[in-house]
């Protein structure tokens, strides 16, 4: 088996080499340049450019306006596209939106010009901050694309927290979040006629075919998308966003290639955020821990409507996580003055569950009880919510395993209760869940006479591995050495599969590798059983192998480079598609985790530091040791940016974004970064999909705040209840 | 469009002479790395940069009457590498190694950190606390200034168009006087001070403080030196009482601003606290000890 | 095998006369496609200097304005993208390179300031397809995952060694914490830099 082998990252050697090109990076002849020109303003319309001085400027080629730019088919979009702003009006409705594309031959003399494009507003009402504009919260109209409503309700959950004994009635908040990948989101494009190819840094090259097809009024076929690396999405490199056609829009206007590539301050106005949410959390409990009542409503900002609709859904974990009779949830947006919020890593779960699991941390002192103790009285035996056997849960093993290596037994109750010289020390835990996600996706396999097997599917690695699993899992199911298989990906003349998003590409597309590949080996013994050499005529499917290179039957074995040989072929090939069956009408679909935190806080300036971090996971079938741990460390890296550092800050007068830059973003360093220990609990889920996999891209940044904030609490005995924690919440 | 000029003059009068002919806005190039990210963010748009680096002795450190000479331009790393400078000031150097990441202090110079005249350049407190000084070069030939005498604000400096710091001098050290800069910040490293502080302190045989400079950044708009955080130290011992004066003198000195990147509350408390611990160790290197620098 | 949910959408078999399309040779990489590979000819304007940077060894006659960045003309002009552009203002260490030796940040480095010294990339760091120690310890501890970041912690790495500041792991976070990996692979990073300061 080469599934689950710690196998070295194949695209490994391309990137610590350099030569692994990313989108800005892909050499054309005749290249120009494109800089967007952005509103000072959060709300008005503009009234006029003035871009005289910017024309003059040496080496301009076009300046797009809305007064001059082309029509796009916006309204053949489909609700999920982003259509704005795209210079189609003169409508302004934040600070950063881009009102204008400078093109000139070089990347400075594009930023000379655009400095120098002048644009006149009349100047309309903002409101850029959303906890002035509660009063216009609204119920989504598309929450989860329509596939569900955003409230829920069982049992009579006010009723219960009237009269449960002991209740936690709190508010949490989170802020306004930035992605931040590190490689800045870039586009290349170049029109041969009606035929466009970009080289776009997205977490979807499907979704970009279609979405610039629509928009440009061309079909689909006409458009290739190429991304063979991505350097970090996060989910800002989800949808097709207004810079990647506006360099197709340049490109089609200059009649050039033409690249973009935004700024790092641009970075915080053109692809979308995590937005700020307000939750109101009510638990209420009998003595002995069993959860009689919860109710969670959840309020994120939200951007003019005109911009689309994003809902960070935020108490979907909270329908589902503990076996409680009494729960409702709601989910309200409140539009303001900013850009379109967008999915960032564990969209909904890692805010909604740091308020969840932060309001359990808090019952668990009301109630004298152990945290663990109180999430083992409300194990969820089976989806509460939706009445339904889980396809696995191994959150039981999570708890026990995780709170073995982090050793919580050392854990004294009462909070300021350990203390290591001049520091506090705490230890907080919380527990994770994330939905296991899939979609259709289809691959491709083509085996020819060399013996290697090329595997080809139109998903992407976005680092997290999907070249290097991809490939093992077709080793496995072909049964050919690791080195006679190659998978290829990010191109969209290669078979459609889904948005790298919601942690769903391994449980998407492993199952079409594995099912390409299946189809491919009956190929090879419907050839090999029709080949009157073998005589194997009559024989069935399940008297032959497929082993290293070879068919293997009754009395003889065939080799590949034979097969096609006796029918003048060069190579065999098969595409297959897998897609979710009823699985998920049988069965709630789930991966879980339990995350511990230690953190040691300067008793004087209130200093918060990690000392140490251990997650456990259920996340199904682990197909590469190596790269799973990599995906687990790192998003608890992310979760504990979120925790103790990440804030995006606005200018509440203006609507503009202050520090959107890494260095007053803080992101953790690595000296932010304690060591951390992961395991993954064994399981096997042939249930949720063929290959038995849990996506984890997502999970281990769901519990990791409230982890944190509960350490915090333990330390200090100060419940922060507001993201990130600030050195100033802990000093009494 | 104004075209931008690149110069790297050899001698320090060719530079103050291309400097004072500059018909608009001219920028001395020591380290590069402040000038660079201004460049890139059209903050600044001079018409002619003038690097410095060929001119003999800009960047280098020679010790000179038991004191140091540090070219203006010479990176921070410099300063970390020099086999002696660090027993000597290692308050300094802890400071000059906290600007920016360590490739940045590869590259940033004294000189920068000290021009960019933000309030919260780590290098600067440490520098003032140390008694340093600096060689200025203008057309009227060169002057000596106090360190403490150049930033007058948040970006502005008391140089002339035509004036640029040649070096720095460090005076030699006095028997039984230690010097420290700590900071805090919100993340592990990498980080913009929320609040700095410099002490450089002066014992007798006794251990009793006989003179102490004690240094803020961050604070308010300048760094700033507070002789009544000095008089709290100077004819004490280091114990709780002359603590807890120091403290109390450090918090009184404040004139923070009200940011994201702390409270005026906030700060005003931690610059107390770390003037308690910036002093521990000052008094503990100028009694003889080893004990490092926090960050 | 477990065929649920599955649809074969299509058997295919390919003639020896179709194969002039189709790619056949086992690169052991994921191919680029198929772009033009040539450098565009430089644009040539009034404020541009002539410059010769000694970069991984080889001479590079560059034409550059005065306010051109050393990662501008790396990237943009000399063909050599490997290093990275993160933030453009010093604060992720994406770009760092060696001058002389030492690690620099390329963003906040004038092209033009470089003319006699020895520049070297992520590109000139591995000997033919030998790969440098910090480059081989990096892809062994699988420590990095976009990549993105790669370039830059590798140069940082490989000079933190010479610095002689990897003796511990605290040692090294400190030292490394100029370069950020928003994907999270700082425990493997520090790993990584661990294992090639023992083989070096």
């Amino acid at each position: 088996m080469i599934v689950g082998q710690p196998v070295d990252r194949r695209d490994g050697r391309m990137k610590v080499t350099g030569r692994a090109r990313y989108a800005a990076e892909f050499p054309l002849q005749g290249l120009a340049h494109a800089v967007l020109v952005q509103s000072t303003i959060a709300a008005g319309t503009i009234l006029s450019f003035d871009t005289a001085d910017a024309k003059g400027q040496p080496g301009v080629l076009a300046i797009i306006t809305p007064d001059d730019a082309p029509r796009l088919q916006t309204k053949k979009a489909s609700q999920q596209m982003v259509t704005a702003p795209l210079l189609q009006d003169k409508d302004i409705i934040y600070n950063g939106q881009h009102v204008a594309v400078v093109v000139a031959d070089t990347l400075d003399r594009a930023l000379e010009a655009a400095a120098r494009v002048r644009v006149q507003y009349r100047q309309g009402e903002a409101v850029t901050i959303m906890d002035q504009a509660l009063g216009q919260a609204a119920v989504p109209k598309h929450f989860r694309n329509g596939a569900r409503p955003p409230d829920s309700q069982r049992g009579d959950p006010d009723a219960a927290f009237a009269t449960a004994p002991v209740k936690i009635d709190v508010t949490y908040t989170t802020p306004v979040e930035h992605h931040n990948p590190m490689e800045p989101h870039a586009t290349i494009a170049m029109w041969q006629g009606d035929r466009l190819t970009v080289w776009t840094a997205t977490q979807g090259i499907s979704g970009a075919q279609t979405t610039l097809a629509t928009l440009f009024g061309v079909e689909p076929q006409n458009v290739r998308v190429v991304s063979p690396y991505v350097g970090g999405g996060f989910g800002c490199k989800g949808n097709t966003w207004p810079p990647a056609t506006l360099a197709a829009m340049a490109a089609r206007v200059v009649g050039r290639p033409v690249k973009l590539v935004l700024t790092r301050a641009q970075m915080y106005t053109s692809n979308g955020y995590r937005p700020r949410t307000i939750q109101k959390l009510k638990l209420g409990a009998d003595q002995t821990g069993k959860l009689l009542a919860m109710r969670h409503d959840g309020f994120s900002q939200m951007s003019q409507p005109v911009l689309g609709e994003f809902v960070e859904p935020v108490a979907l974990a909270t329908e589902m996580l503990y076996a409680c009779p009494n729960v409702a949830v709601s989910h309200r947006i409140v539009p303001v003055n900013q850009g379109l919020p967008t999915y960032m890593r564990a969209p909904g779960e890692a805010s909604g569950v740091f308020a969840l699991e932060s309001a359990m941390d808090e019952l668990a002192i009301a109630l004298k009880m152990d945290p663990i103790a109180l999430r083992l009285a409300n194990y969820a035996e089976i989806d509460p919510h939706e009445n339904k056997p889980f396809s696995s849960k191994k959150l039981r093993e999570c708890y026990a395993q995780g709170a073995a290596k982090f050793e919580w037994s050392r854990r004294t109750p009462g909070p300021r209760s350990m203390r290591d010289g001049r520091w506090l020390v705490g230890l907080g835990m919380a527990t994770a869940t994330y939905p296991n996600n899939r979609r259709a996706a289809s691959a491709r396999v083509r085996l020819g006479t060399d013996g290697v097997a090329i595997v080809q599917s139109g998903t992407q690695d976005i680092g997290t591995g999907t070249y290097t699993v991809m490939a093992q899992v077709a080793a496995d199911e072909l049964h050919l050495p690791l080195s006679h298989v190659r998978f290829e990906l990010g191109d969209t003349r290669y078979p459609k599969a889904p948005v790298s998003g919601g942690s769903s590409t391994v449980p998407s597309v492993s199952p079409a590798v594995q099912a390409a590949c299946a189809a491919l080996r009956a190929r090879l013994f419907d050839m090999a059983i029709a080949d009157p050499r073998t005589g194997w005529s009559g024989a069935s499917h399940s008297d032959l192998r497929f082993e290293n290179g070879v068919v293997i039957g009754p009395d003889r074995r065939i080799t590949v480079p034979q097969l096609l040989a006796h029918q003048n072929l060069a190579f065999v090939e098969a595409e297959a598609e897998s897609k979710p069956g009823d699985e998920k009408n049988e069965h709630s679909l789930h991966a879980f985790g339990a995350q511990f935190a230690e953190v040691r806080v300067d008793l004087e300036t209130g200093e918060i530091r990690l000392t140490r971090c251990v997650g456990a996971f259920d996340a199904g079938r682990v197909l590469n040791a190596k790269t799973a741990r990599s995906q687990l460390i790192g998003g608890i890296t992310y979760g504990i940016g979120m925790a103790l550092f990440e804030k995006t800050e606005v200018d509440a007068e203006t609507g503009r974004i202050v520090n959107a830059n890494i260095a007053e973003y803080l992101v953790p360093v690595n000296a932010d970064i304690p060591p951390i220990e992961t395991i993954l609990v064994a399981n096997d889920d042939r249930i949720g999909n063929p290959v038995g996999v849990k996506g984890m891209g997502e999970l281990p940044m769901v519990g990791a705040a409230a982890a944190v904030a509960n350490a915090v609490w333990h330390a200090t005995g100060v419940r922060v209840r507001d993201l990130p924690i600030r050195i100033e919440d802990v000093l009494a | 469009m104004p075209s931008l000029n690149y110069v790297a003059p050899a001698t320090v009068q060719e530079a103050v002479r291309l400097l004072a002919g500059a018909s608009g806005l001219a920028k001395v190039l020591s380290g590069g790395t402040d000038l660079l990210v201004q460049l890139r963010s059209g903050r600044t748009r001079p018409e002619l940069i003038v690097d410095t680096k060929k001119i003999p002795g800009i960047i280098g450190i020679r010790e000179e009457n038991g004191g140091f000479v540090i070219g203006a331009a010479t990176p921070g790393m410099a300063l970390f590498e020099h086999p002696t400078l660090k027993q000597t000031w290692p308050g300094v150097v802890e400071a000059a190694n906290l600007i920016g990441s360590k490739q940045v202090q590869g590259r940033a110079s004294l000189a920068g950190n000290l021009c960019n005249a933000s309030p919260a350049a780590d290098s600067v407190p440490a520098m003032i606390a140390a008694g340093a000084t600096c060689l200025i070069a203008g057309s009227d030939g060169t002057r000596q200034a106090k360190v403490e005498d150049i930033v007058t604000g948040p970006g502005r400096t008391s140089l002339a168009r035509d004036e640029f710091i040649v070096e720095f001098r460090l005076p030699k050290r006095e028997p039984r006087s230690g010097d420290a800069y700590l900071r805090f910040i919100p993340r592990t490293e990498m980080d913009i001070a929320v609040v700095g502080c410099g002490v450089c302190v002066t014992l007798d045989a006794n251990g009793v403080c006989t003179a102490a400079r004690v240094v803020l950044g961050a604070v308010a708009p300048t760094p700033v030196l507070v002789p009544e955080a000095a008089a709290a130290l100077v004819g004490h011992k280091l114990d709780d009482a002359t603590l807890e004066m120091l403290d109390a003198a450090a918090r009184r000195a404040c004139n923070p601003i009200d940011d994201k990147r702390g409270t005026i509350d906030y700060r005003t408390k931690v610059a107390g606290v770390l003037a308690r611990r910036t002093a521990a160790i000052a008094f503990n290197r100028a009694s003889g000890g080893k004990s490092a620098g926090g960050h | 095998m477990a065929m649920q949910g599955l649809s074969r959408r299509g058997i295919l078999g390919g003639t020896a006369a179709g194969l002039a399309t189709i790619p056949l040779s086992g690169r052991a990489a994921p191919p680029a496609p198929d772009a033009p590979a040539a450098i565009p000819p430089p644009v040539r304007t009034p404020e541009m200097q002539d410059i010769t940077l000694q970069v991984n060894g080889r001479r590079i006659a560059l034409a550059v304005e005065p306010r051109t960045s050393l990662l501008d003309a790396l990237r943009e002009q000399a063909g050599l993208t490997g290093t990275k552009k993160g933030c453009d203002r010093g604060s992720c260490g994406a770009c760092t390179v060696h001058v002389d030796g030492r690690r620099v940040l390329s963003c906040l480095t004038l092209a033009i300031r470089c003319q006699g010294h020895a520049v070297t990339t992520i590109e000139g760091l591995a000997i033919g397809e030998e790969l440098h120690p910090m480059q081989a310890a990096f892809l062994e501890h699988d420590a990095f995952q976009c990549g993105y970041c790669t370039p830059g912690q590798i140069m940082s790495g490989a000079a933190l060694i010479q610095e002689g500041h990897a003796g511990s792991p605290e040692e090294i976070r400190e030292w490394m914490s100029g370069n950020i990996c928003r994907c999270g692979a700082y425990p493997n990073i520090v790993a990584a830099i661990q294992t090639a300061a023992s083989e070096g």
